[in-house]
């Protein structure tokens, strides 16, 4: 897989990156989506990734939608005695849930069950990772003041086993994706972020998702500035990262593009938190990847309030001064028309994105 | 010094917050301009400079001087810069704004019933909180820059 856009993975950067730094992270994910209509997210963390830091918090997150637009979200918090994690290969357990490495990064054994939600998977890696050069080395401590790490072990997984939604188990099969991301500290505490009052850095929408498109598969994160993004440099550039693949190789990457969201509606109750019924997505490596993506958003399937967790006048200062912090996931009809190494790649169909909102408007 | 860190940080917040204002202003005041005859007059100057007084009234001066009286609170653990040196001072130069910008009004009509409730919670607080509380709802609907101010505090304040 090492090429100049990536190294070589290790089996250790997956496993626990022991970190002494007061507020460090570290989360593992996966996803998932079955033939059956299901979708599944759910998460494994070690030390809080937001405000206030909590190096000690341990707790996992299952998320259930099921065809229909009904959604299950479980989180648990566990004592740390109930909690194991290796140092030398992804073997996470979380009270009675877990993710073990069963192959190398080949092949892993998901597990998550809370009350009548959760599911029992296998994951075959089909599509290779990615991990930006100069983040996080296998195991090693990371320091402070460097980017948060995003390290991306199966970008494109077949999945098989059960799920459980509302005390009933069905066969699934699909397709999934296993990511691990780490920092030293909680997001939205350094560089350009807003100390303990907020989530992420002001005035940026993040979008995430993937495209698996015949041969190829497309894992892009991106986002645009608003007009509120930097107070230091006001025309700050549009932050992305696209990693390319065809079959189990990547052919393309790029940090040129953006992701700007359109025809706003509102989540949540009084004023509610603007999110964006239409997004185009624009990447721009010419030789490499450019086009576009139109995504129109059919529903919002997730919607967390970051602010619930503020006092009052945190609340109002970062109403008044920054914006309503959330995080969304959005189901989404895509529309892309992109050229990727000269070749023409046409697709239509459904998919979901992440996205978080750190700040007022788009 | 982390402290000092993040504090910088929220003059880059308030700055921009200001600046997103003070161009949205002058957007307004182009649209409804009756002629346009393609340059800036002397009154346009004028009124794009009282704009820019009103954004930097409504959404800087407060913010500043609670920013940095937090730092040097932080630093020499003086309440009397929070509760009586600043608020003062901004008592003053508030006294001397002939007309207060619609902005400043409305970003602090909230507070009182906030700091009311909060008051009301009784919860453990320390006396610097009580006393910024008390600012906040006794200033809330007439000082509005004080108000402000004392709820900036509160905020840095974890509150």
């Amino acid at each position: 897989m090492a090429n100049k856009w990536s190294r070589d993975l290790a089996i250790k950067d997956d496993a626990l990156h022991p970190c002494t730094y007061p507020g460090s992270w570290e989360w593992w994910y996966l996803d998932a989506d079955f033939e059956n209509g299901y979708t599944i997210a759910g998460t494994f963390h070690y030390g809080s990734p937001r405000p206030p830091a909590n190096s000690d918090a341990r707790f996992i997150e299952i998320a259930i939608y099921d065809p229909a637009g009904n959604r299950r979200m479980t989180r648990k918090r566990y004592p740390i005695d109930k909690c194991s994690f290796s140092t030398e290969i992804c073997d996470v357990v979380i009270g009675p849930n877990f993710m073990k490495s069963v192959n190398g990064l080949e092949k892993y054994h998901m597990y998550m069950s809370e009350g009548d939600q959760g599911f029992d998977l296998t994951y075959e890696r089909l599509v290779t990772g990615y991990v930006t050069p100069g983040q996080a080395q296998p195991a090693d401590c990371y320091p402070p003041n460097t980017p948060p790490s995003w390290i991306v072990i199966m970008t494109k997984a077949k999945v098989t086993g059960t799920l459980t939604f509302d005390g009933k188990t069905m066969k699934v099969s699909g397709v999934g994706y296993h990511d691990h991301n780490l920092e030293s500290a909680p997001y939205g505490t350094k560089e350009g972020g807003i100390g303990g009052t907020a989530y992420g850095s002001v005035g940026l929408n993040l979008f995430w998702s993937k495209l698996y498109a015949g041969d190829w598969t497309i894992n892009w994160v991106c986002n645009r500035t608003t007009r509120r993004g930097g107070f230091a440099q006001s025309n700050r550039k549009s932050e992305v990262n696209v990693i390319v693949y065809k079959g189990n190789e990547i052919v393309a990457h790029t940090n040129n593009g953006y992701a700007i969201g359109s025809d706003t509606t509102t989540a949540g109750t009084g004023p509610g938190v603007e999110w964006p019924r239409h997004v185009k997505v624009v990447f721009d490596e010419p030789g490499l990847i450019e086009g576009t993506m139109e995504l129109n958003n059919v529903r919002c399937i997730e919607f967390m309030d970051l602010h619930s967790r503020f006092k009052p006048f945190q609340k109002w200062y970062t109403e008044t001064y920054i914006g309503h912090s959330a995080y969304f996931r959005h189901r989404f009809d895509y529309d892309a028309n992109l050229t990727i190494i000269g070749q023409p790649v046409k697709y239509k169909g459904p998919f979901w994105m992440e996205h978080h909102k750190y700040g007022k408007g788009y | 010094m982390q402290i000092n860190a993040k504090m910088a940080e929220q003059v880059g917040v308030v700055v921009c917050e200001a600046r997103e204002h003070f161009a949205d202003a002058v957007e307004e005041y182009m649209r409804n301009k009756k002629t346009d005859n393609g340059f800036v007059s002397l009154n346009d100057k004028l009124e794009i400079e009282r704009l820019f007084t009103e954004a930097v009234n409504s959404y800087i001066i407060a913010e500043l001087a609670a920013i940095v009286s937090h730092v040097i609170y932080d630093e020499l653990k003086n309440k009397e810069i929070l509760e009586k040196i600043v608020p003062a001072f901004i008592d003053q130069y508030e006294g001397t704004i002939p007309r207060l910008p619609d902005d400043l009004i409305n970003k602090t009509v909230d507070l009182t019933e906030i700091a009311n409730r909060v008051l009301e919670a009784q919860a453990n607080k320390t006396d610097i909180v009580k006393a910024l509380l008390r600012d906040v709802s006794l200033n809330a609907k007439t000082k509005h820059m004080h108000a402000s101010f004392a709820a900036c505090a509160l905020n840095f304040l974890g509150e």
